[in-house]
């Protein structure tokens, strides 16, 4: 798992180089194709309401509207990108710029692929709309054109494809293809679609400036398809780091003669619970039959030099195996490596948390939350600079299995229980009554089991207190006061455990036989 | 939660942003001395490593409980069984009735040169700075640590008188941001009595109260006239000592104006010395800090041996004991309203060896120990390690401690802590380096973090912070004495293939694991085949550079770029 830093503002237009590859796609699609489709009746807005969490005061919530651009396709489904879509308590769906609402639902979404596809039970909504072609393989030269509704009028702005690139989906870190485009049109990257001719071309998921980053219809199409046949089972990712091999010293320490090639592993096993095949100071020289050059690329067959990290999903889930060719111990080997799941859990301090209600544990006014993203958020948009120095740091630690999760004392909430606590929070707890704190369910746990009539709490070294106790024979009283005063409606909130996804154990799926799995965490309706 | 600290463990940063003044001298050919970006204490109030950057209410010190409005008496006697001599204030020569401080106080210019860490064997473009000085029994001038840092040459102006004067620091004390100079004959290097010639020493006075009123002496802003500001003293409390950045002592915070250049002047009361004015802060209006003859007097009574030692460290964070259930669970008398907490022990042994965690300290010396962690100190509620910054090095402090139910006497032997020195602001130290093949290592500390810029704590890297700042308290498996950084690459053909960015941290050099800067020569000579191999963290990457190529290249390089020596270790 190499995440790709491919933001926006480091984007080079790479016009010129483009000028250079023979390599075009010989289906490319043009303007002339113009004409025989008319998009005002693929193209949808999509208004979705969503609950709004406050991670400081995690049982308070409020509303918040995201507007969106959907595509009318096949099978009576509007294809769409899942950012804004999240925690979503009403869609609605608006055809043709104008009329009345009808109110949509989620037929599937996949945060990480940042893909949703749309639905409604209203029989008339579908009148009059017709289907978009989806392009496979996208063009990666010449104009485009950018759709959607704006004051029920189909704004249609052109584009310029600059590049078919790998960069990190909108909402996780697996790697997935964007397609870069640069256009002058201002506020888009909400499913926005991207076509050329009657084909769709991609969706349009973030904008920088005058440059335009959209998820390519073929690995729209791909993902489809796999739905359709039912071998859908999640992205997977490369759970490993690696670094290019410029430094031909390095290749030579690892005896791989020749001249530079392949890229040197650092870090593996970064999926927690599953073993790497591949080992630190491997030398990937080939993944599926693609060679792997000294600065990590490949050559696509559709689109050019890509990042390896794009093999990873190119036809390839959760489960599937990829074959890699490396450089180990002075030979070459082959061996087999199958792509662990993308879950948001991979990671210590998940990145995302959607449709789920933030867990929290109040006790005495001691309020406790799980460290996540969401959590560090809080403190804005540059919460790397702006949050508590050692919360943000974690962001950096890696899940093990003594503690696959950080629980962190947000705030007291001052009441008699706590006098002379007020002013401790975000801090990290390690123990509570001699029971080691791995997750945040395990203070529920702890917390039946006083210490000689207190509860015990212990945080981490590097916390301003190592210790704090609170009088647990009046501890039922306190938090009824303390829900009352501050209008908490319950002492805490757990989600039920998740459990473990048969993909990441079962043998490998082939293409035919496998069902696709339940999401991991469904919208609610 | 309020949290108490004896200081020891590290602290980078400050809530306030509180800068040293020392002003710009008018003929400065550049600007004066910036203020030291995240230097700061804990106020002695915060026991928490405060994060480099300005987290929210995590990191702001506790304040203490309300002033009292009355000064009442207080003991006398310093807590502390000094194995000193008992030294009182100097006393000097009285001022009569009328007196002129203002013709013992001086104007002292310093051209200073700072060493850079980034390149080390670098020194920054000199440059000059004014502050502040008076003189005290003995013939002897005292000012502000950082008047005189780095200083290359001194130079000292007293009232009405156009002349300059050389002088020469004799005690620096970078703790407590005092030292001591002396006026010098430059031929012959020896002290030049003609200067002291119609000077009278000032004499010190005790703790001012709150709302008394005080006039500062000093040259602010440069100027070659003395100036005069008057103010009241408005809180006395812990603050963080920022010119030394990781420590924090009893300070008297005045609204009398206290400027850049006003740094070592006198504060008066009643013809006496109450203070030494050193800091002040953009963040409050009207509000400059002065030393109180507490501290001036602690240093003073350490250099009557001949050197500075420095003052010690309990190696204690403590916390409060307000909380009932807290103070049921320890046993302790149900009426009372005394104690404060051991929450955590430093790694020294001769503390840990008679305090144990959940020790309640009910007394420090003289004084008895409120259950909000604050003492009476002089009829002021201040923190409790104003009790323990009383102690000279080797002295024994007596504590009353609740341990298990009951009331015992123990012993404290007090030390000077400088395991942390890295994690504050080095002084008249030349950075360590160690140079091959291009590869400069150096160790890391927060001056090497400082390289980073202004905003250093953003753009040093989340993992370089860590390792200074916390490491040592949250993963000892993984902590090393003096992290080593490759702190930058002087470019040459055999290092052009590296992709490794400096200012990375050092694992491994051929396997050896580097602990400190002194191991990479060593890792280096341990190589046995053509090539050197370089581990770094976090991710355990690696680089190749070839030995005979980078140790041809060696004296190439430090040639090239006018480096006198391939290591200062």
């Amino acid at each position: 798992m190499n995440r790709l830093l491919l933001s926006l503002n480091r984007t080079t237009l790479t016009l010129a180089l483009l000028a250079l590859v023979p390599f075009l796609n010989l289906q490319v699609l043009t303007a002339a194709d113009s004409g025989a489709f008319n998009w005002d009746n693929a193209i949808i807005h999509i208004e979705s309401t969503s609950k709004q969490y406050n991670y400081i005061q995690p049982w308070s919530r409020s509303e918040r509207k995201s507007f969106k651009s959907g595509v009318v396709v096949e099978g009576h489904q509007i294809i769409t990108t899942a950012d804004g879509l999240q925690d979503q308590t009403l869609i609605r769906l608006k055809k043709e710029g104008g009329g009345l609402f009808s109110i949509g639902r989620v037929v599937w979404i996949d945060y990480q692929a940042n893909l949703a596809a749309l639905t409604t039970d209203e029989k008339d909504f579908w009148t009059g709309l017709q289907p978009a072609r989806l392009a496979d393989p996208v063009p990666i030269t010449g104009p485009v054109r950018i759709l959607c509704w704006r004051d029920d009028q189909l704004e249609n702005r052109q584009g310029e494809i600059d590049e078919m690139t790998v960069d990190n989906s909108a909402l996780s870190f697996v790697s997935v293809p964007a397609l870069k485009i640069a256009s002058t049109i201002a506020g888009v990257g909400f499913g926005e679609a991207v076509t050329v001719g009657d084909k769709l071309i991609g969706l349009a998921y973030l904008q920088g400036g005058d440059t335009v980053l959209a998820v390519p219809s073929s690995f729209i199409a791909s993902i489809l398809k796999a739905r359709e046949d039912k071998t859908f089972t999640g992205l997977g990712y490369f759970d490993f780091t690696w670094d290019p091999a410029e430094n031909p010293l390095n290749l030579d320490y690892l005896k791989l003669p020749g001249a530079a090639r392949g890229v040197i592993v650092k870090e593996t096993g970064l999926k927690p619970g599953v073993e790497s095949p591949v080992k630190p100071h491997d030398v990937i020289l080939n993944i599926d039959g693609f060679d792997i050059d000294a600065q990590g690329n490949y050559r696509d067959p559709q689109y050019k030099k890509l990042c390896l990290e794009n093999l990873s999903s190119r036809n390839k889930w959760a489960g599937m195996e990829c074959k890699f060719k490396i450089w180990r111990d002075g030979k070459e080997q082959n061996i087999v490596y199958k792509l662990p799941k993308a879950e948001f859990s991979d990671d210590l301090i998940p990145s995302q948390s959607f449709d789920k209600d933030p867990e929290y544990v109040m006790a005495g006014g001691f309020v406790f939350v799980p460290l996540s993203e969401a959590y560090l958020r809080s403190w804005g948009g540059n919460w790397r600079q702006r949050a508590p120095f050692r919360l943000a740091y974690y962001d950096m630690d890696k899940v093990r299995p003594e503690r696959p999760q950080r629980v962190v004392l947000s705030q007291v909430l001052p009441n008699e229980a706590n006098i002379g606590y007020e002013g401790l929070r975000n801090a990290v707890i390690d123990e509570v009554n001699g029971v080691k704190i791995k997750e945040i369910s395990d203070i529920v746990t702890a917390l039946k089991s006083p210490v000689n009539g207190f509860d015990v709490f212990k945080f981490s070294p590097g916390e301003p207190i190592q210790q704090a106790v609170l009088d647990a024979s009046t501890m039922d009283q306190a938090n009824q006061q303390i829900m009352s005063r501050y209008h908490i409606p319950a002492d805490h909130m757990l989600n039920p455990p998740v459990v473990p996804e048969a993909v990441i154990t079962s043998p490998a799926p082939t293409l035919t036989s496998t069902p696709a799995p339940k999401p991991k965490s469904k919208p609610k309706q | 939660m309020f949290s108490f600290r004896c200081l020891g463990a590290c602290v980078i940063g400050l809530a306030l942003a509180i800068c040293p003044l020392r002003a710009a001298h008018p003929d400065a050919i550049t600007s004066p001395i910036t203020p030291t970006p995240g230097g700061g204490g804990s106020g002695g109030t915060a026991a928490q490593p405060a994060p480099p950057t300005g987290a929210p209410a995590s990191s702001t010190p506790a304040q203490v409980g309300p002033l009292p409005a009355a000064v009442a008496p207080t003991p006398t006697a310093p807590a502390a069984t000094s194995s000193h001599a008992s030294e009182a204030l100097p006393q000097g020569t009285p001022l009569p009735e009328g007196s002129e401080p203002e013709k013992s106080v001086v104007q002292i210019i310093t051209a200073f040169q700072e060493p850079n860490w980034a390149a080390p064997w670098i020194f920054d473009v000199p440059r000059f700075a004014s502050g502040t000085g008076f003189l005290i029994d003995g013939d002897r001038i005292m000012t502000n640590a950082h008047v005189v840092a780095f200083t290359k040459q001194l130079l000292v102006r007293k009232y009405h008188d156009p002349q300059r004067y050389f002088a020469k620091v004799e005690f620096v004390a970078h703790d407590v941001d005092l030292a001591i100079i002396r006026v010098i004959d430059p031929e012959t290097g020896k002290d030049n009595p003609d200067f002291y010639k119609g000077m009278k020493p000032l004499e010190f006075g005790p703790l001012p109260k709150v709302r008394s009123t005080v006039v500062t002496y000093g040259f602010p802003a440069g100027g070659q006239q003395i100036s005069y500001t008057r103010g009241v003293v408005s809180r006395i409390e812990v603050q963080g000592y920022v010119h030394i950045g990781n420590r924090a002592f009893l300070a008297v915070q005045t609204d009398a104006a206290i400027n850049p250049g006003n740094s070592g002047g006198p504060v008066i009361q009643d013809d006496k010395v109450v203070g030494v004015a050193f800091e002040g802060t953009h963040a409050l209006e009207n509000t400059g800090y002065f030393i109180p003859t507490v501290i001036v007097n602690h240093f003073l009574t350490d250099i009557k041996d001949g050197s500075y030692h420095g003052v010690p460290d309990a190696g204690l964070r403590m916390t409060n004991m307000q909380n009932p259930a807290f103070r049921r669970m320890l046993k302790l008398p149900e009426d009372g309203k005394q104690g404060v907490r051991v929450d955590k022990i430093l790694d020294i042994p001769t503390t840990r060896a008679v305090i144990q965690p959940n020790d309640v300290i009910m007394q420090v010396g003289d004084y008895p120990v409120d259950e909000d962690g604050t003492i009476t100190y002089e009829g002021n509620t201040v923190g409790v390690s104003v009790a323990f910054d009383l102690a000279q090095d080797g002295d024994t402090i007596p504590l009353k401690i609740w341990r298990d139910g009951k009331m015992i006497d123990v012993q404290l032997p007090m030390k000077v802590y400088k395991e942390d020195s890295a994690q504050g602001n080095q002084y008249d130290v030349l950075p360590p380096y160690y140079i091959y093949g291009g590869l400069i290592f150096t160790g890391l500390s927060l001056d090497y973090l400082k390289t980073f810029g202004e905003n250093w704590s953003d753009s040093a890297g989340r993992e370089l912070i860590y390792e200074l700042a916390y490491r040592h308290v949250e993963d000892l498996e993984h902590w090393r004495p003096q992290p080593v950084v490759l702190a930058s690459i002087l470019d040459n053909a055999v290092n052009a293939n590296f992709t490794t960015r400096s200012m990375t941290m050092v694992d491994k050099i051929n396997g050896m694991k580097i602990n400190q800067l002194s191991d990479v020569p060593k890792a280096f000579a341990a190589t046995t085949g053509p090539d050197a191999i370089i581990e770094f963290l976090p991710d355990h990457h690696f680089e190749v550079i070839r030995k005979d190529d980078a140790e041809k290249a060696n004296q190439d390089i430090l040639d090239t770029y006018r480096v006198p020596a391939q290591s200062r270790l």
